[in-house]
C-alpha cells in the first residue's frame, strides 16, 4: 500500500489522530461529567 | 396527518428511492455491485456506517429511554471509539491487505474453510433474523399510532428498500443513506428545536434541565463500581467496547460500508467521523427524551403513551376505575405543573423543588397502577408504552409539514438500515457460500446475478419474518439480544485470528461451537428464569469461552499445519 495514501489528512500519523479521538473521549466524557453535577 | 404531511413524507421517501436508483444506473460488475467500485470518500463513509447503525428503533426507542430512565444509557456509546480506534488500526489494514469483499474471507487465510463457513453462518443467522425486526419495529408503532395497516406498513419500508437495494448494491446503499441521514438529522434538530420553543413561555432551557436535574433525569455519567447498576461509566467502557468491537469489526453490514472506501486513508477517516459524533449524537437525542419529560410537565400527558391500550381498558369492565385513576392522574398533574412554575418563578424556592419530586413520584405510581390494571385486564397486552412518547409528542403538538417530516425520519432510519442489512447478507451468502463453495468456477456476471437475486431472496425473508413477528415487549432489545447470542462467538473467532498466532483451523472451530452451545443454553435457561444473567454478558461470555477453549483445544492439535 502507497504510504502517502496511507497517511492521514492531518495530523501527520494516525497514532496523533487516535491520540486526539481518545483525548476527545475524556473530553466528552468530563464534560458530561460536569453536565450531570450541574443541574442536581 | 394531512395531505402536506402525506406529500412530504412520500416525497422524501420516493424521492431518495428513485436518485439512489437513478445514480446507480450504470453499475456494473461484480467488485461495483458489493464494494461501490472502491469510490467512496471518507464523509460518505462515516454517514453510512451512522446510518446502518441508527436504525428506527433509535430514533423512537432513545428519545422514550430518557424519558424513563433518563441520561444515563448514553454511557452504553463510551467504548464505541475505542472500539472504532482498534479496528482502523488492526482490522481496516488487513482487510485491504486481502482485498477482501466480505470479513469472513479473511478466516480462511488466517485459519481455513470451515471456519470462514462458520463465522460467515453465525452472521447471516443473527442479521437474518435482526433484519425482520428492523422493519418490523417502526412499522408495529407507526401502524398503531397512525392507523396504518400494519402488513401493508412493512410493505411499504421492505419494497422500496428492496428496490434500491437490488438495483444499485453497495453504492446506492451508501448513496440514499447520505441522504436519509441528513433527513433525519434535519427532522431530530426541528423536533428539539420546537420541544425547546414551546417551553419557552414556561421555563428557560437551564431552568428545564434544573427540573429534569432534579429528578435525576440528567445524570449522564455514574463512576459507581456497583454492579447492580445497569449503565456506569465501566460498563460502558468494557461492555460497550465489545459491542462496537465485534458489530463494527465484524459484522458485514457494517465491514461494507467501510471496506468499499476509496483508499484505507478514506476508510480510517470514516471511521473516525463516527468516533467523533456517535456520542454527541446519542447525548442529543437522549436529552431531547429528558427535555420531552419536562414538556409534559407543562403540557398536559396521557395517562399511557399507547392509546389503543388506553380505549380498550376504557371499554372494559376496568372503565371505572380507570375514570378514577385519571381523574386522579390529572389533578397530580395541576399540582405538579403548578409547583414547578413556583420553582421557576423562584416563589417557592426549595419548597416548591420538593413538591415538585414528590408529586412526580406519585405521577409514576399513577402510571404504573395504570399498566397493573392493563396486565388484570389482559396480561396479553404490552404495558410498555415508552416507544410511543415521541410519536405522540410529533403527531399531537408539532406543526402539519414537520409531522411528515418527521415521520419521514422514521421510515428513512429503517430503510437506511435495512438496505445494509439485505446487501451485506446478500454479499455474505454470495461470496462465502455461493462463490467458494457452489460455483467455484462461475465468471463475475453470474455472481453479480447471483448477488441481485440473493439481495431479493433476503429481502422477502426480511419482510415475512417481520409480518409473522410476534410484538416483543421491548424491541430495542430484542435485536440487542439476538446481535449478543452471536457476537461473543464472532468476535472471539476474530480476537483469536488477530492476536493469538499460534491457535489454528480445528482449535477455533470446536472452540467457537461449544461457545456458541454454551452461550444459547444460557440464554434458554435465562428464558426458563433458572439463571439470572444479563444479555449483555452473552458476549463476553462467548468471546471469553471461545479464546480460553481455542488456546486450550490448540494443545491437543499441536501438529496441525497451518
Amino acid at each position: 500500500m502507497d504510504q502517502e495514501e496511507n497517511k492521514p489528512p492531518f495530523l501527520e500519523s494516525w497514532k496523533n489522530i487516535y491520540m486526539l479521538i481518545l483525548g476527545n473521549l475524556i473530553f466528552m466524557v468530563l464534560l458530561m461529567y460536569l453536565f450531570s453535577k450541574s443541574f442536581i | 396527518m394531512n395531505s402536506l404531511d402525506l406529500f412530504i413524507l412520500f416525497s422524501t421517501l420516493f424521492g431518495i428511492v428513485a436518485y439512489g436508483v437513478w445514480k446507480t444506473r450504470h453499475s456494473k460488475g461484480i467488485e461495483g455491485y458489493l464494494k461501490g467500485d472502491g469510490t467512496m470518500k471518507w464523509g460518505a463513509i462515516g454517514l453510512s456506517v451512522m446510518a446502518t447503525q441508527a436504525s428506527a428503533i433509535t430514533f423512537i426507542s432513545t428519545p422514550g429511554q430518557a424519558y424513563d430512565s433518563g441520561m444515563a444509557f448514553v454511557q452504553n456509546y463510551l467504548g464505541l471509539p475505542i472500539a472504532l480506534v482498534i479496528i482502523s488500526a488492526v482490522f481496516i489494514p488487513i482487510y485491504y491487505k486481502l482485498k477482501v469483499f466480505t470479513a469472513y474471507e479473511y478466516l480462511e487465510s488466517r485459519f481455513d474453510l470451515k471456519v470462514r463457513l462458520l463465522g460467515a453462518f453465525l452472521f447471516l443467522l443473527q442479521r437474518g433474523l435482526a433484519a425482520g425486526i428492523t422493519i418490523y419495529a417502526p412499522a408495529i408503532i407507526i401502524s398503531t399510532i397512525l392507523d396504518w395497516n400494519l402488513t401493508l406498513t412493512i410493505l411499504l419500508v421492505g419494497v422500496l428498500v428492496i428496490i434500491y437495494t437490488y438495483s444499485g448494491g453497495t453504492r446506492a446503499v451508501s448513496i440514499t443513506q447520505k441522504h436519509q441521514m441528513t433527513v433525519i438529522l434535519i427532522g431530530m434538530l426541528a423536533a428539539f428545536a420546537m420541544i425547546v420553543y414551546y417551553l419557552s413561555p414556561y421555563a428557560s432551557f437551564g431552568e428545564a434541565l434544573s427540573l429534569a436535574g432534579a429528578l435525576g433525569k440528567t445524570e449522564a455519567i455514574d463512576l459507581d463500581f456497583s454492579f447492580e447498576k445497569r449503565y456506569t461509566v465501566w460498563s460502558g467502557l468494557t461492555g460497550g467496547l465489545f459491542l462496537a468491537l465485534s458489530y463494527f469489526g465484524t459484522d458485514q453490514s457494517q465491514v461494507q460500508r467501510y471496506i468499499g472506501g476509496k483508499n484505507i486513508t478514506e476508510s480510517r477517516m470514516g471511521l473516525m467521523f463516527n468516533a467523533v459524533l456517535k456520542i454527541p449524537m446519542q447525548f442529543l437525542i437522549l436529552l431531547m427524551g429528558v427535555m420531552l419529560y419536562i414538556f409534559y410537565v407543562f403540557y398536559t400527558p396521557p395517562l399511557h403513551f399507547n392509546e389503543q391500550t388506553v380505549a380498550q381498558i376504557e371499554t372494559s369492565s376496568k372503565k371505572d376505575t380507570f375514570v378514577e385513576m385519571k381523574a386522579n392522574f390529572d389533578q397530580l398533574l395541576i399540582d405538579r405543573k403548578n409547583a414547578a412554575s413556583n420553582f421557576v418563578s423562584k416563589e417557592g424556592g426549595e419548597k416548591a423543588l420538593e413538591e415538585f419530586k414528590a408529586l412526580d413520584v406519585k405521577i409514576n405510581e399513577n402510571r404504573d397502577s395504570f399498566k397493573n390494571l392493563v396486565a388484570e385486564f389482559d396480561s396479553s397486552i404490552k404495558t410498555k408504552d415508552s416507544d410511543y412518547v415521541f410519536l405522540t409528542f410529533i403527531l399531537n403538538y408539532l406543526p402539519h409539514g414537520l409531522i411528515g417530516l418527521l415521520i419521514a425520519v422514521i421510515f428513512s432510519a429503517a430503510m437506511s438500515s435495512t438496505s445494509s442489512e439485505l446487501n451485506s447478507l446478500a454479499s455474505t451468502t454470495a461470496i462465502d457460500f455461493y462463490k467458494r463453495v457452489l460455483n467455484k468456477n462461475g465468471s463475475d456476471k453470474d455472481f453479480l446475478k447471483a448477488s441481485k437475486m440473493l439481495t431479493l431472496a433476503w429481502g422477502v425473508i426480511a419482510i415475512i419474518f417481520a409480518i409473522i413477528a410476534n410484538n416483543a415487549e421491548n424491541l430495542i432489545e430484542a435485536v440487542n439480544i439476538i446481535g449478543s447470542i452471536f457476537y461473543g462467538t464472532i468476535l472471539g473467532i476474530f480476537l483469536v485470528a488477530f492476536f493469538f498466532k499460534t491457535v489454528r483451523g480445528n482449535a477455533v472451530f470446536i472452540a467457537a461451537i461449544l461457545s456458541e452451545i454454551i452461550v444459547l443454553v444460557c440464554h434458554t435457561l435465562n428464558e426458563l428464569e433458572i439463571l439470572n444473567v444479563s444479555y449483555l454478558l452473552y458476549n463476553v461470555i462467548g468471546c471469553g469461552l471461545t479464546i480460553i477453549l481455542s488456546l486450550i483445544l490448540q494443545l491437543f492439535f499441536k501438529n496441525e499445519k497451518i
